[in-house]
């Protein structure tokens, strides 16, 4: 599928409650595990709200405290390009991938922070109320 | 029906199915070793009670019942109906445990034969290993019939491994402990030169540490309920309990502001520790012991900065510490394999530090770590 285009759609990103703390999420969820072969998982702003795109992950038995996200821009910041990648069968088209394949495994953990930083500066879209993160931004 | 114990006793002496006198003191001690063990493995099996149950000791009871020929093999037989009388109900599960025992003890004595010794043992573990081969002359051995050590022979006793094994296991093992707690109490003694402070631990319950009268009346008296630092050698039992303090590296308040953080910081590295594997929709290994150790013995080592630390689990079992300072975005990464990695990115700059591996918390690492946090790079 042909990369995404605009640099200003924002794709969510849910984070799991184990990896935030006092309401500051940990840089780990921005970048992709072992298993997810360098294709990290997003959904995309166009196809889906912040809300929306929660509760389907809950639905689809993931664990999630709170959606942030990153616009395509921010992702190719870091030259990392988005895809979509729809999922029909977890009923979700809204689904896009961020290629981290042009980069070592090594270099994933200070591009994930800095990728966190500019997440953070962006605010939680999901729940809406202000946190923590926000306000030290 | 149970289980058969066989000791082949090695040498001149022996042949002909002869088993002097002054060797039988060592069926009681083989029996006595084996009884330690299983009270070790009851007590790990139950860890809500502190002792085991009466009539444990008598359920493990040992018969000769034949010296076989050959040299002097005695036959020493555990019965399930003498343990099931002696113990109602819990046969199936002694079994179990006289069989875990006697592997234990097994790899003891094979251990002494290749130089692997356990830190420590407990005192009847001792009492027994004392009296078990004292009657062996110099070239005579027990071996444990149908046993296999690490060299594919079978496992023995003999007075070279009995020394070794006696004078290098002792009750106590010394080891360093650099952690956090509170102070409690204070004391001077009546000459006024010596004195203590006592500080309550989550790890090591209560301490008593040893300080200059000077040192406890002006900087401890009058805060008690403050966190302290320490940095002590000490010596520990076989159950890790503490036992006593062999130096004083160093004890020192932390400011009650910075103590407060230090115990959230605590608090969450223990709610990291009780993850179960699986914690991450499945995947989430379960934090190894080595990340949680020394995710503590950083908080102590460095607590000035805890007001700032955010502390998370990862996937692989470590904890990290995430963190701002003098102009960076840091993360000290503690590893399941008892590494340590430090890596960051400049906040309004484009520098970077790429992950940087570290043995363990060294002096390398927090040399390394000092120099970031006081913006030298």
């Amino acid at each position: 599928m042909q990369p995404l285009s605009d640099h200003d759609e924002v794709l969510f990103r849910q984070i799991h409650p184990g990896f935030v703390e006092d309401g500051v999420p940990s840089s780990q969820p921005f970048r992709p595990t072992p298993k997810d072969q360098n294709k990290l998982s997003v959904d995309r702003s166009s196809a889906i709200t912040p809300e929306a795109s929660f509760t389907l992950f809950q639905e689809n038995g993931g664990a999630t405290i709170a959606v942030y996200g990153l616009s395509v821009g921010d992702f190719a910041s870091e030259a990392i390009i988005c895809h979509p990648d729809p999922l029909p069968e977890l009923n979700n088209p809204a689904h896009a991938i961020a290629d981290y394949s042009p980069h070592k495994t090594s270099q994933h953990k200070t591009i994930a922070k800095r990728l966190k930083r500019l997440a953070i500066a962006r605010g939680c879209f999901h729940p809406r109320a202000s946190t923590k993160a926000e306000e030290k931004t | 029906m149970g289980k058969s114990f066989k000791l082949r006793y090695e040498g001149a002496r022996f042949n002909g199915t002869r088993l002097p006198v002054d060797v039988l003191t060592d069926l009681p001690a083989f029996r006595d070793l084996l009884v330690a063990y299983a009270k070790d493995e009851w007590r790990a099996l139950h860890a809500d009670r502190q002792r085991v149950p009466k009539g444990f000791d008598k359920s493990i009871s040992l018969d000769l019942i034949a010296i076989e020929d050959g040299s002097a093999i005695p036959n020493l037989d555990w019965d399930r109906s003498t343990a099931q009388a002696a113990l109602p109900g819990f046969v199936d599960q002694l079994e179990s445990i006289v069989d875990s025992s006697f592997g234990q003890l097994v790899a003891l004595i094979d251990g002494a034969g290749h130089g692997q010794f356990p830190k420590s043992l407990g005192s009847e573990h001792i009492r027994a290993l004392n009296k078990l081969g004292s009657g062996l002359r110099n070239s005579e051995r027990i071996e444990f019939v149908g046993t296999k050590g690490a060299d594919g022979g079978v496992v023995y006793l003999d007075s070279v491994r009995r020394k070794a094994l006696i004078t290098r296991v002792r009750e106590t093992y010394q080891s360093r402990i650099e952690s956090v707690g509170t102070l409690r109490g204070t004391q001077i003694d009546d000459v006024g030169v010596g004195g203590h402070i006592l500080v309550s631990t989550s790890t090591y319950k209560e301490i008593k540490i040893p300080l200059e009268a000077d040192r406890v009346k002006d900087e401890f008296d009058g805060n008690i309920e403050s966190e302290v630092q320490f940095d002590l050698q000490v010596e520990m039992d076989n159950n890790d309990q503490l036992r006593s303090i062999v130096e004083v590296f160093d004890v020192g308040l932390i400011d009650a502001e910075i103590g407060a953080h230090v115990q959230r910081c605590r608090t969450r590295i223990e709610e990291i520790g009780r993850l179960e594997p699986g914690w991450h929709d499945g995947s989430g290994d379960k934090i190894a012991p080595a990340a949680l150790e020394n995710a503590f013995r950083f908080l102590s080592r460095r607590p000035s900065l805890s007001r700032t630390y955010k502390v998370y689990p990862t996937l692989e079992g470590g904890i990290t510490f995430e963190f701002e300072v003098e102009g960076w975005d840091l993360t000290v990464e503690f590893l399941g394999s008892g590494g340590v990695e430090l890596y960051g990115v400049e906040i309004e700059g484009n520098r970077e530090i790429a992950p940087t591996p570290f043995i363990d918390l060294s002096a390398d690492f927090l040399n390394e770590f000092d120099n970031r946090v006081k913006g030298q790079n």
